[in-house]
């Protein structure tokens, strides 16, 4: 479906993406990075928006950048906001629907069914400026998916959305993918996007530092050096216990001695003692935080592999 | 090429709705008020004997010709940029041919907007003049206004919405400086440089349709009037018209467009 091969786009004299070669077939995939990391550009690459300085990317086999009618099978959720004032959701999205080459009666019937699909056709005909962030995103998202297109590209779709919308986009992404047909999700936060299963490929400083399928990317989660905040009853005792722990590089009270931060090369062998060493000595476990969700650890543990530091 | 017309077709319609908002119809209002306003002012200050045939006629056309360039200023020079600035050039860029729709589909909304507001000033400042009695043929004197008017614009649009294309972060200033310098300045000129401004063919046009008589003859008439045939004025419109789009067509394909939220 796509190819990159050594790809790199700069912008002057800043990168964008570095040296990206991947096969993407069909599938769900979840582009994850951090902010800045080349997650839209890469994205504008593969839709032929931009042409890589170095490099070549094929979309469905063909060069994107010359073939504009590729896009026809391409439905695009932008992250940013876009400013369209005056113009309610159905005109705009019938509008756009349009210049996919359809006539304007199927094109209003595509759109409405799209902002049906999205739960919007209670306010389709309101003007756009008056909606809330969420259902800016769910009209977003029909403008995306009402040509019925092959492959979809979400860009941070979860982005200021409520936890009820959170859930509906989750529940929105899932029957998409049981659909069998193709999408990318790019976030910077790996659970939103781990809800759909999808083969994950991790960005960061405009190079694609791993990629591979959910399995695959927990192991290397779980062999990165992580944080793990406990807060239990006794916190003093549960840190005198795992001192002598050959897997913990660190320990600390903190939250006025409520809790202790454990500093691990790997998070894995100290969940697996966790129950056994609570339960042995009548420690109530409260909460337990992991930094495995945040990102943050797992790229910078990929960067230092990437430059042969760790 | 069905999805290129009809996204051309759909562009034109969506930011012809999208103008009229009262605002914007306020605002047209007033610049299609404007030159017939003058004319009553002038008609009221000078009387009938100031308000001469010739004086009267170049006044119109000057005051009227004014406002369509200013129309255009507004309508076809910012079509690339307002996207861009509003965020929602990437909804049109990944659609088929969405960058080219959005560009002709633009110039077309500029052409009937600007087109709709000048002829109305057009025929204002014609009942204006009328109302002091001073037109001897107004109805052909609004009827090759008219035609002229649709040619100004057709040709001005289309330059604009190339300058708009290419400079699309000052697009008004370099529209405003392209008047300048080429529409007025080079035009000015006495030799062949002049026949590439499409002033020249508008206003040899202009002599033709209004049957205005000039000393072809004299020194600085004969190098600046009536150089051309008719048949060569329409043509060089016409290829200014397609030279333009097409140029505007091939750089909106092959420009990258980046948005300041590229990451």
């Amino acid at each position: 479906m796509i190819e990159l091969q050594t790809v790199t786009k700069l912008y002057g004299k800043v990168i964008g993406v570095n040296e990206i070669s991947l096969t993407m077939n069909s599938g769900i995939y979840g582009l994850l990075g951090p902010n800045g990391s080349g997650k839209t550009t890469l994205i504008n690459l593969i839709i032929g928006q931009l042409r890589p300085t170095i490099g070549r990317v094929t979309l469905f086999g063909q060069n994107p950048w010359s073939r504009d009618y590729l896009l026809r099978e391409v439905g695009l959720c932008p992250a940013m906001e876009s400013h369209i004032p005056r113009v309610n959701a159905l005109d705009w999205v019938t509008h756009l629907v349009r210049m996919h080459g359809f006539s304007r009666a199927d094109a209003r019937q595509r759109a409405i069914a799209a902002l049906t699909r999205m739960r919007m056709e209670h306010a389709m005909q309101r003007p756009m400026r008056d909606y809330s962030l969420g259902m800016r995103q769910r009209v977003k998202l029909a403008q995306a998916i009402a040509h019925d297109p092959r492959l979809l590209i979400l860009d941070e779709p979860f982005n200021g959305l409520d936890p009820e919308a959170r859930f509906e986009m989750t529940q929105f992404l899932q029957q998409w993918s049981r659909e069998g047909r193709s999408l990318i999700l790019s976030s910077h936060i790996l659970h939103e996007v781990e809800a759909v299963h999808p083969s994950f490929l991790l960005l960061s400083g405009g190079r694609l530092l791993a990629s591979g399928s959910p399995e695959e990317v927990r192991r290397i989660l779980a062999d990165s050096p992580n944080r793990v905040t406990v807060r239990c009853s006794d916190p003093r005792r549960l840190a005198s216990l795992l001192v002598g722990s050959e897997h913990v590089d660190s320990l600390r009270l903190i939250d006025s001695k409520q809790s202790v931060e454990i500093t691990a090369r790997s998070a894995s062998p100290i969940f697996s003692q966790l129950p056994e060493l609570t339960r042995s000595e009548g420690i109530k476990v409260q909460e337990i935080q992991s930094a495995e969700e945040s990102l943050k650890e797992l790229f910078t543990t990929l960067m230092k592999q990437h430059r042969g530091e760790a | 090429m069905l999805t290129w017309l009809r996204g051309t077709l759909s562009t034109c319609s969506f930011e012809l709705v999208r103008s009229l908002t009262a605002q914007r119809l306020v605002l047209f209002g007033f610049l299609a008020a404007f030159p017939a306003l003058i004319i009553v002012l002038i008609g009221i200050s000078a009387g009938r004997e100031g308000m001469q045939i010739p004086f009267m006629e170049t006044l119109i056309i000057l005051l009227v010709g004014l406002i369509g360039v200013l129309a255009l200023l507004l309508t076809a020079s910012t079509g690339v940029y307002s996207e861009l600035e509003g965020k929602s050039w990437v909804y049109i860029a990944c659609r088929p041919y969405g960058r080219v729709a959005t560009v002709i589909g633009k110039y077309l909304a500029a052409l009937v907007l600007s087109y709709g507001i000048s002829l109305l000033a057009a025929t204002l400042a014609v009942m204006a003049a009328q109302w002091r009695g001073n037109l001897p043929r107004p109805e052909y004197f609004w009827f090759v206004t008219a035609g002229l008017l649709f040619l100004a614009c057709a040709v001005y649009a289309a330059m604009f919405t190339l300058i708009g294309t290419l400079f699309y972060r000052r697009a008004m200033v370099f529209c405003a400086a392209y008047m300048i310098v080429v529409e007025f300045m080079l035009a000015n000129i006495p030799a062949l440089i002049r026949g590439l401004t499409i002033r020249c063919h508008l206003q040899e046009l202009a002599i033709s349709g209004y049957g205005w008589i000039m000393p072809l003859q004299e020194e600085p008439y004969r190098l600046l009037y009536g150089e051309y045939p008719i048949w060569m004025n329409f043509t060089a419109l016409a290829l200014f018209i397609s030279v333009t789009l097409g140029a505007s067509a091939f750089f909106v394909m092959n420009r990258e467009y980046v948005t300041g939220d590229e990451t």
